[in-house]
């Protein structure tokens, strides 16, 4: 399932471009008409990375984002761009395959899509905002929103005030009208987006997992008594192969039975604490707040520091402590298996014996400490205000060289202003390098997983306007590149990021530095003093929410791109609110798609 | 450990403008004033007796303890320098804490036209950068109030030391019996202005009224220090940056705390076309454009009129999600959309508290052969030029795309040619308005505002280098 979502998003990293700062208008038409004649791109752009430290070739390296529809391999797409009859892949990309040849044969096209296959990179991870939509229909949708504003300028004099029938006019003609005949048919969803958009769809597939797991397992358990009832008591071998099955299913069984059970209570912990606590006792709330707020904290306090302290002496070892317990009752069952009388005779008589109502008074106690502690707080915080003020009044510090652009890439991002945006961010793996390669993976493999299944309607957590974002390691897992796309300016696309998807940016981020680059070609940025992710606590907290350093990391990461194609240059509102209306036009006719068409044309 | 400086403690190095907008001093000037090369002595020596005049107030001057400012405070006057402006009187950058880019490369800049969207700039007059024909480059901005009627104090700058220019109050701008403010087209202006935490213009029983008239809705105008005076926390809870100049004395508080950027466009308002455009339809579809009644209160307010704090206590999301009563694209709900563009009520106001300006402008009026030309005098203190005003302009009233609006920018100061539209929704379709251009800039740039004792830094010239962190008290004290 990630696997279609990387696939969309391409880089294709060539080593050792000779070409000059800038792609020629020859070239540059010749891109946009292929692009746009293949249909399939979304986005494109080309970008020059500095060569990498130590590497034997220091010419740039060209770097040439693609964001694909969805569906196609990564083969397909590259074969129609270099067979295709203008050449403009040729003219990009032929000077590094075989230099001084102005027309390719066969065989040197051959070559070209073989190097292009050993250079692209899909995505380790990534976003698609407006997901489910070719190029085609975008634009077809588009032009369906247009013609429909223009024909309800021509009925609104007729129809009045009358809401029921302008929208009852407004879709017979859109019916009668042959040149929207393709949108009878409803626009099409991914699964996660159309049947599966409920939370009971989502919720079904882990709990359809685990009931096959425990049929498997009763299926297995079952399989020699079955054997027995078909052909009569075994021999010795067989008995054994019973026993050792009966024995290994009943196992699994019951250790997956405990991990269900541990699983069930940490939940509900979670849940106690996070939602039922804090809605019903303002003092936790307030508590709870005011920990992640002072974990979050960008500018050092004595608060913020004593909580990270705190939670390294007390959340630390209480959460070690909890999952020892958990793992422990886990996989009790297989100890008592494999070494039953050392439990027995060993393990056991250390073992507290309480009964239920001992164990529900420790969790009352527990539960009634924990609200004393958030009251106390609360208490000190309110009576104590000169101590409180100094307590939480923001330390000095020094952040360099901050609110700098270079200016290159800030004309381009002038030059894209009534558009689409664009960013190329690099940066370098932090050591060890295939340490941080994996975790940014997982993180990404979360990020992608978590933007496919949950934030189908374009945000990401509470980011919005992201077309295509995307990240790769490249270099053999040296190197970190960042490629997105997004709606408005660059400082609101990472306000965004910072106020409204924090963990995951700082967790695909914070494995990453900045190391001193020289500039690919002279007028390009590049990197005078090295430079660290803004520093996290726990992993997922601060980070990005240290907006100077992390405005300032992201801005020295940035490159210019030379070349830049949209496909549509849409917004991911206005390509939602065209398919809505397509939906809506051509839909049942109720209060609903009548609401939805008559705020379509009115924008 | 040291903890960084509390504002309560520095509010005197902090200039008066950013406490109050003078609202009791109801006639304006704004001098833009350029150093003839050559003459920086003498402008410094100009900038020092200005200073030593005591005209140039501190927050802490203003209305504090049980005396009203209107006793004590009959003209107050600001000065500010743009980035041209700073290096011309000899302060350069540190290599360490430079100034941000968006100040050094100046709203006058090419660049910046482009980022800004804004229309071509043939009509300009002044702005912050060198080299632009045609066009004064202002070193220094002064803005001066004083009681209506009275004679001002300030030692006018020297011709010879100054290419001087100057913008001068519109003298209809306090006619009104209500005493506010009111901008050429009409409206009350000066409404819906942030509140900054620890350095509120109101203060007891004022304060507690303004409460009580906003309800539930006082603290979505109350915005951290950061977010306007540089070196406080801001809205993101961290301090804000604060560039250094390798003149300062380098231990200690930087160049810059306690000061701002200010944002400045000398906008004129057509105030013809914008009669013309009432006449023919009528005054609510105006008000509709500006998203506001014109004697300040929101467009969904009933009853008698309300307080400067009543016509600034309302949401978006609940009550008017679909732009019903205030369109979704009028000018203040491009301005300031409070709760209505984010996932929900709270990140939202969270969210639009990352983009809010302390406006300090006044209208003016200037006589011409051609007759008399009004506009606006624009003046937005923030404390991160880009997040700010920068990203107001170009990403709220200038995109055609903002909200989910199509092809239409801001409908009183979009750059868009006249005939663009403007949509006003209602039930079933809303309907379109046809627009004329009401307003063009005629200038504009970015300065700095520095704190008291940076001033006087300037002023003296090197001798300010003997300044330590202890002496910015006393500098500004004295």
């Amino acid at each position: 399932m990630l696997e279609i979502v990387r696939q969309q998003m391409i880089c294709i990293v060539a080593p050792g471009w000779t070409g000059g700062a800038e792609v020629s208008k020859q070239l540059h038409d010749a891109l946009d008409a292929l692009l746009d004649d293949v249909a399939m791109v979304h986005f494109a752009s080309i970008g020059l990375l500095p060569a990498l430290a130590g590497a034997p070739n220091q010419q740039p390296v060209l770097v040439l984002e693609l964001a694909v529809e969805e569906g196609f391999r990564p083969y397909d797409l590259l074969y129609r761009l270099v067979y295709h009859h203008d050449g403009a892949m040729w003219a990009l990309f032929g000077s590094m395959v075989a230099p001084g040849v102005a027309v390719p044969t066969a065989k040197d096209k051959q070559q070209l899509l073989s190097q292009l296959m050993s250079w692209h990179s899909i995505a380790d991870g990534g976003f698609v905002g407006a997901r489910d939509r070719s190029v085609r229909q975008i634009k077809m949708e588009s032009d369906l929103l247009e013609q429909t504003r223009i024909e309800a300028r021509k009925l609104k004099p007729k129809y009045g005030n009358d809401r029921t029938a302008f929208a009852l006019a407004l879709a017979r003609w859109a019916y009668t009208n042959p040149r929207f005949g393709w949108a009878a048919t409803p626009a099409p969803r991914s699964y996660w987006r159309g049947k599966g958009a409920s939370i009971g769809a989502k919720l079904a597939y882990p709990v359809a997992a685990i009931v096959l797991w425990f049929v498997v397992l009763g299926i297995v358990w079952t399989l020699p008594r079955a054997y027995n009832w078909f052909f009569g008591e075994p021999g010795h071998v067989g008995r054994a192969i019973e026993d050792a099955v009966t024995k290994t299913s009943e196992c699994l069984l019951t250790i997956s039975w405990h991990g269900l059970l541990a699983f069930a209570v940490i939940a509900f912990l979670v849940w106690l604490f996070l939602v039922p606590l804090p809605a019903q006792f303002v003092s936790w709330r307030r508590w709870l707040n005011s920990v992640q707020q002072e974990l979050d904290r960008p500018t050092d306090t004595l608060s913020s520091l004593a909580t990270y302290a705190g939670g390294w002496i007390i959340g630390v070892p209480l959460l070690l402590a909890i999952a020892a317990c958990a793992i422990a009752y886990t996989f009790a069952p297989l100890a008592y298996a494999l070494a039953p009388d050392y439990m027995h005779t060993v393990i056991e008589p250390k073992l507290p014996k309480l009964t239920g109502l001992q164990i529900t008074g420790i969790a009352v106690v527990a539960i009634a400490a924990v609200l004393g502690i958030g009251t106390l707080f609360y208490w000190l915080n309110r009576y104590f205000t000169g101590l409180s003020k100094k307590f939480f009044h923001p330390l000095e510090e020094d952040v360099p060289r901050a609110q700098q652009i270079h200016p290159s890439v800030e004309r381009c991002e002038a030059d894209l202003v009534g558009g689409t945006q664009h960013m190329f961010s690099l940066t370098e793996l932090r050591g060890p390098q295939w340490w941080s390669a994996w975790c940014i993976r997982q993180a990404l493999r979360i990020v992608t997983f978590a933007g496919r299944v949950f934030f189908t309607q374009g945000w990401l957590g509470n980011a919005p306007g992201i077309h295509f974002g995307h990240w790769h390691i490249i270099d053999n897992g040296r190197r970190f590149l960042f490629c997105s796309n997004y709606d408005g300016n660059f400082g609101g696309y990472l306000d965004d990021f910072i106020n409204g998807a924090a963990v995951g940016t700082t967790l695909a981020w914070r494995w990453t530095e900045l190391h001193p680059r020289a500039p690919a070609l002279e007028g390009q940025p590049g990197i005078a003093k090295a430079r660290s992710f803004p520093p996290t606590r726990f992993v997922i907290f601060r980070g990005v929410k240290c907006e100077l350093r992390f405005k300032s990391y992201a801005r020295d990461s940035m490159l210019p791109h030379l070349y830049r194609f949209d496909a549509c240059n849409r917004t991911v509102d206005q390509i939602n609110l065209a398919t809505g209306l397509r939906d809506a036009l051509f839909g049942e006719r109720n209060e609903k798609n009548d609401d939805l068409i008559m705020r379509a044309i009115e924008t | 450990m040291k903890h960084a400086p509390r504002l309560s403690e520095q509010s005197h190095d902090v200039q008066g403008m950013l406490k109050s907008g003078f609202g009791w001093l109801k006639s304006s000037r704004f001098w833009l004033l350029t150093i003839r090369d050559g003459c920086e002595d003498q402008a410094r020596a100009w900038l020092s007796r200005l200073v030593d005049s005591k005209l140039v107030v501190s927050a802490k001057c203003i209305a504090k303890g049980k005396t009203k400012p209107e006793a004590s405070i009959e003209e107050a006057v600001s000065v500010a320098f743009s980035f041209a402006g700073l290096k011309k009187l000899g302060c350069t950058e540190a290599e360490t804490h430079p100034f941000p880019t968006a100040f050094s490369s100046g709203m006058g800049s090419a660049l910046r036209q482009d980022l800004l969207r804004d229309a071509p700039r043939d009509e300009w007059r002044w702005s912050d950068v060198e080299g632009a024909d045609g066009r004064q480059t202002v070193h220094i901005l002064v803005a001066q109030w004083w009681v209506l009627g009275a004679t001002a104090r300030m030692e006018e700058p020297d011709p010879a030391v100054f290419v001087v220019r100057t913008v001068e109050n519109n003298p209809c701008s306090f006619a009104d019996k209500d005493g506010g403010l009111r901008e050429p087209f009409g409206f009350r202006d000066g409404l819906a202005q942030p509140v900054i935490r620890d350095l509120r213009e109101e203060e007891g029983a004022a304060l507690r009224q303004a409460r009580k008239d906003a309800g539930q809705f006082y603290e979505d105008r109350v915005v951290e220090p950061g977010e306007f005076i540089l070196g406080y926390r801001n809205e993101y809870d961290e301090l804000t940056y604060c560039p250094n100049v390798n003149e300062w004395p380098q231990s200690g508080d930087r160049f810059t705390l306690n000061g701002s950027y200010l944002a400045v466009r000398q906008i004129e308002q057509y105030v013809d076309a914008f009669r013309q455009f009432e006449a023919a339809n009528d005054q609510q579809t105006c008000e509709r454009l500006m998203g506001r009644r014109k004697d300040g209160m929101p467009l969904g307010w009933q009853g008698p009129l309300g307080s400067n704090s009543a016509a600034d206590a309302f949401r978006y999301r609940v009550e008017d999600a679909n732009g019903f009563v205030c369109p979704k694209g009028a000018h203040i709900r491009r301005s300031n959309p409070r709760d209505s563009l984010g996932i929900d009520v709270q990140s939202s106001i969270k969210s639009s508290k990352l983009h809010r300006l302390l406006r300090r402008g006044r209208p003016y009026r200037e006589k011409t052969e051609a007759g008399d030309r009004e506009g606006i005098f624009f003046i937005a203190c923030n404390a991160d030029l880009e997040r700010q005003f920068e990203f107001i302009h170009q990403r709220w009233l200038q995109n055609p795309r903002f909200g989910a609006l199509d092809k239409q920018d801001d409908p009183i100061v979009g750059s868009q040619p006249s005939g663009r539209t403007f949509t006003v929704p209602g039930s079933p379709s809303g309907s379109e308005v046809t627009l004329a251009s009401f307003t063009g800039a005629r200038g504009g740039g970015y300065f700095f505002l520095p704190g008291i004792a940076a001033l006087k830094f300037i002023a003296e010239g090197r001798a300010g280098a003997k300044l330590g962190p202890m002496h910015r008290l006393e500098a500004a004290a004295s």
